[in-house]
């Protein structure tokens, strides 16, 4: 049991508590306001008299005779000031009171401990406004048992709880119901103070926190009560999502406190100064070919995001010489939020002496080079632009995309880097340039000049916590906007489905986005899960909604699905659905394929089929299999082929594919033939489950399924399968032969998740096999209102015709459409088949087939 | 409670309070001196406004010479003009500050005698 001490048996933080208790600060600010205004009315008619005895109003008199009555009223107009006036200055000392005297406190000191053999040090506690109160009504200094039933009644009286069942998507007058009927009927909910107090630390260090606030009591009440526990298990709701409403909706309340206290430095600080253009130079040219970074973005931010990197880029530029940044991160990380924020804290002068009074300007390159079409023409802008930039004085250059820009003045012959380094060198000029890790590698890193100018910042994506902080912010932004209430699990879930079903872009922009539609896809009210849901199904076509349940249903029945469409081939059918019931079983991690498999075997057994059926299983269809014939892959340009090549700037067939597909079963034919370049690739993707196109973007494949297939091996299959083996040691013998053989280097055998043996099909087999085509025909010839009768000598002529020792089963389909459908056809066009007929071979016509 | 609450005001008004109503317009004087950019408008008094400036070419043209003499005093008598204006528009709102904080100090201190003092004297004005 942790020991602690507390700092003060009264905190003063309890004088505002109290206060609250006896007052509650709606009513304070609507009598103050009401006060407020009856009084600078009674003022404003008091004045009356005056004004007109100006002679101004004299006609307006004469139609309205009442305004003389206000001369004899003066008296007692000034006495309903005063009675107004010193109503609304009580309120207003009560609520200076209030706001003054409910800053956090310390709370609490947790003496050192060992856990484990480890020393943990001491740490203080503090206890914010919303703990505060909460304490107080458990009366947590002074009881030594603590009665959590207390907690019912100051929710029934509070007004900030309906936020936490608003953001749990709860309905408040249910919450309210259930609260007050466990204020009056439950019994009394004992628990030792230690205990409580233990528990409240707890909560808090699971945070990384070391407040005490509304969260952790909330918190301390579902888990010592069984019935609140219950309530919210009904509703779906889990500890994971009540200490993420709670924490939201306590951080809102918190900030709403704080910027109350407007007198405060940090409050008044944020109201940006006049005058300050006067100081610095025009900027006409920079103007024409610039925007100033917006403050839109970070607009209303309680937490500011990317912290580290803001505070890096502000030290960079607070330098005397070489004061420029370079930002290295992927488009939709949060560069522009960086922009925006750190423009931001200049806007409110919350920097660095050196960088006050700056203006940050983004220039347009993309208008520049389009505008200016020659090498002089382009110089001499830029030269214009950076001299007006010099002489202004409080330019802080923004160059986004500046690779890019490079690149293209290096098309009309100009070499910005050498172009501008004698401004960017110098202490008069600040710039940050943007670019993304991909080109950063390829082009800038190899640049000594770029390398000196500007000293890297590396944009990190946010962690899932920090994600789920600036998912708050813009769901409170777009709550104004939409008029629904954004919840937390939805905010859970935009995470979770950003991370996994939007390979494309960074966090946390794709998150946001994500929310954007979901917003748009809800008709109101709440924001719920179901609503990000849908708007994932609609992009992928795949339904995340029931994936859940739907999802471990196919994969206990995996097998009898596969069988449905593949004869025989019992062993890896058993393979494959094992492995892939081992990977969904939680062991995937997200980041590298779904799965990924090495088919081996002859031709026509079933190896496309199964890639189709998984797809078909797995994806919804079978057009979710994208193929590709390795052979077109051997040669060195094969790479080229498969991620694009930034010289002919062609786009590469895989990395098209993937960003088209996300979610697909990737066949590759003819595995072996591929070329080395090839492999090495595909080594890295089956180990991290993604790969760096010619363009330096990122293209994922972890939400694939990778299918390599090989004839490698199949003269043995067939040597073992004529000697009798048994299918079970013909895998282990082929396995081992594929090894020896060296076709494929251990490397890349190794980082399959099976390797599946193929064996050659027996005549039953192909019969099943010619059955299954044969039924497909039917089908079709139904929808015509014609019965096929399929007989099991047409099945075995069928299965006859159509194999080939070489090919395996995969004449038959050609064999079908060659023989059977032909003679089909040619019955309905003499007019023999009609509508409502039956069809039947008869061995006649069998035997011409 | 509602006595415990009322003294535990009175205690912190004369104590606590009156630091933070004196830090309070502290603040708003800091505020103001620094909304008009007071700092910033002294430290470049004498400067060309908007940096305005014409350069002599090379050589000396002595015709030249004098005009741009001309133009860049005038622009640095502009600069001192509106500077001068923001910082004497500070000072308007500085000394504002000054005695509306000191009006409302007063009021603060007074507060317990202030306040019942206004109702009984507005409710003998309406009704004696």
């Amino acid at each position: 049991m942790a020991d602690y001490e507390f700092i003060s048996q009264h905190p003063k933080i309890y004088r505002a508590v109290k206060l609250e208790a006896l007052l509650p600060r709606d009513l304070r600010l609507g009598f103050r306001s009401a006060f407020f205004i009856l009084s600078l009315i009674s003022l404003a008619f008091y004045f009356v008299p005056t004004l007109l005895s100006f002679g101004l109003f004299t006609p307006t008199v004469g139609a309205f005779p009442f305004l003389n009555y206000f001369a004899v009223l003066r008296g007692n107009l000034l006495g309903a000031f005063l009675i107004f006036f010193a109503v609304f200055w009580f309120f207003w000392l009560l609520d200076f009171y209030s706001l003054a005297s409910s800053r956090q406190e310390y709370f609490l000191v947790k003496k050192e401990e060992r856990v484990g053999g480890k020393e943990k040090p001491a740490k203080t506690y503090f206890l914010d406004f919303g703990g505060a109160r909460r304490a107080w009504h458990l009366s947590i200094f002074t009881a030594e048992n603590i009665d959590l039933r207390a907690l019912y009644s100051f929710f029934a009286k509070s007004k900030s709880i309906p936020l936490v069942p608003l953001r749990l998507g709860v309905d408040p007058a249910a919450f309210f119901d259930f609260v007050s009927k466990q204020k009056t009927s439950s019994a009394a909910i004992l628990i030792p103070r230690a205990a409580a107090i233990e528990k409240l630390l707890e909560e808090a260090d699971l945070a990384e926190s070391d407040t005490v606030g509304a969260r952790e009591f909330i918190m301390l009440l579902y888990y010592y009560d069984e019935v609140f526990k219950k309530f919210l298990f009904d509703l779906k709701i889990r500890d994971k999502e009540l200490r993420g409403a709670a924490h939201w909706a306590a951080s809102f309340w918190e900030h709403e406190r704080e910027f109350g206290r407007w007198w405060e430095k940090g409050a008044l600080g944020r109201i940006p100064g006049i005058g300050k253009d006067l100081s610095f130079g025009f900027t006409y040219n920079l103007d024409k070919y610039s925007h100033d970074v917006s403050l839109s973005e970070s607009r209303g931010m309680r937490f500011l995001a990317h912290e580290k990197e803001v505070l890096a880029i502000e030290e960079i530029l607070s330098k005397n010489s070489e004061a420029n940044v370079l930002i290295v991160g992927e488009e939709g990380s949060g560069r522009s939020t960086i922009l925006s924020g750190l423009a931001r804290m200049i806007w409110e002068g919350r920097v660095m002496p050196a960088l006050e009074f700056k203006r940050m300007v983004v220039l347009d390159t993309a208008g520049l080079t389009s505008f200016a079409k020659s090498k002089s023409a382009i110089e001499e802008i830029l030269m214009k632009i950076m001299n007006e930039a010099l002489s202004s004085g409080n330019v802080i250059l923004v160059i986004e995309n500046f690779p890019e820009f490079m690149e293209s003045a290096a098309v009309f012959g100009v070499d910005i880097p050498s172009l501008l380094e004698p401004y960017f060198s110098s202490a008069y000029i600040q710039a940050i340039v943007l670019s993304s890790p991909g080109l950063y590698h390829r082009n800038l890193e190899t640049n000594g000049k770029v390398m000196k100018l500007f000293q890297k910042v590396e944009v990190t994506e946010p962690s899932r916590e920090a994600t789920i902080r600036i998912l708050e912010n813009a769901a409170e932004r777009l709550e104004k906007k939409v008029g629904a209430i954004v919840t937390y699990p939805a905010l859970e879930s935009v995470y979770e489905m950003a991370d996994r079903f939007v390979p494309e872009g960074a966090m946390p922009e794709k998150a946001i986005d994500l929310l954007d539609r979901a917003a748009v896809s809800s008709a109101g009210g709440f924001i719920l899960p179901e609503h990000v849901e849908k708007v994932i199904e609609l992009s992928t076509k795949i339904p995340v909604g029931k994936a859940g349940k739907e999802e471990s249903e196919l994969l206990l029945h995996l097998e009898e699905f596969l069988h449905k469409r593949i004869i025989g081939q019992d062993e890896a059918v058993k393979a494959i659905a094992s492995v892939v019931r081992r990977l969904r079983a939680g062991l995937h991690t997200g980041k590298r394929p779904i799965g990924s498999f090495l088919f081996l075997g002859p031709t026509g057994v079933g190896k496309t089929e199964t890639a189709k059926a998984l797809a078909e299983a797995y994806f919804g269809s079978e057009k979710n299999m994208l193929r590709f014939d390795m052979s077109e892959f051997q040669s060195e340009e094969g790479i080229e082929k498969l991620i694009g090549s930034y010289t002919t700037k062609s786009q590469g067939t895989l990395a098209t594919a993937l960003r088209q597909t996300p979610f697909s079963v990737l066949l590759f034919d003819e595995f072996e033939k591929s070329a080395k370049t090839v492999i090495n690739l595909f080594l890295q993707i089956l180990d991290e489950g993604f790969f760096t196109d010619a363009f330096g973007k990122r293209v994922h494949a972890q939400d694939t399924i990778i299918i390599a297939t090989s004839n490698a091996g199949s003269n043995l299959i067939w040597d073992l399968i004529k000697a009798g083996k048994d299918p079970v040691a013909l895998q282990k013998e082929v396995v081992d032969y594929i090894r020896q053989q060296g076709l494929f280097t251990p490397e890349i055998l190794n980082r399959f998740d099976a390797i599946v043996v193929y064996h050659p099909l027996v005549a039953d087999q192909l019969k099943e096999i010619a059955r299954l085509m044969l039924e497909e025909l039917a089908k079709n010839l139904k929808e015509k209102d014609i019965t096929f009768s399929i007989t099991p000598a047409l099945i075995e002529k069928v299965a006859q015709i159509g194999y080939d020792p070489v090919m395996g089963a995969r004449p038959m389909r050609r064999a079908i459409a060659d023989r059977v459908e032909e003679a089909i056809s040619k019955k309905i066009l003499s007019g023999e088949l009609e509508r409502g007929s039956i069809l039947e071979f008869s061995g006649e016509e069998l035997a011409k087939l | 409670m509602v006595l415990v609450v009322f003294f535990e005001f009175f205690e912190w008004m004369y104590g606590e309070g009156t630091e933070e109503f004196l830090k309070a317009w502290r603040n708003v004087h800091w505020f103001f001196y620094h909304f008009f950019s007071v700092p910033l408008m002294a430290r470049t008094l004498f400067q060309p406004l908007k940096r305005l400036k014409e350069k002599s070419g090379r050589g000396f043209d002595p015709e030249k010479f004098f005009e741009n003499l001309a133009i860049n005093t005038l622009m640095r008598f502009v600069g001192f003009l509106i500077r001068l204006m923001f910082i004497a528009v500070a000072g308007v709102a500085e000394a504002a500050v000054l005695i509306l904080g000191l009006i409302f100090f007063i009021l603060f201190l007074t507060a317990p005698i202030f306040i019942p003092a206004a109702v009984a004297g507005g409710l003998t004005m309406l009704f004696l």
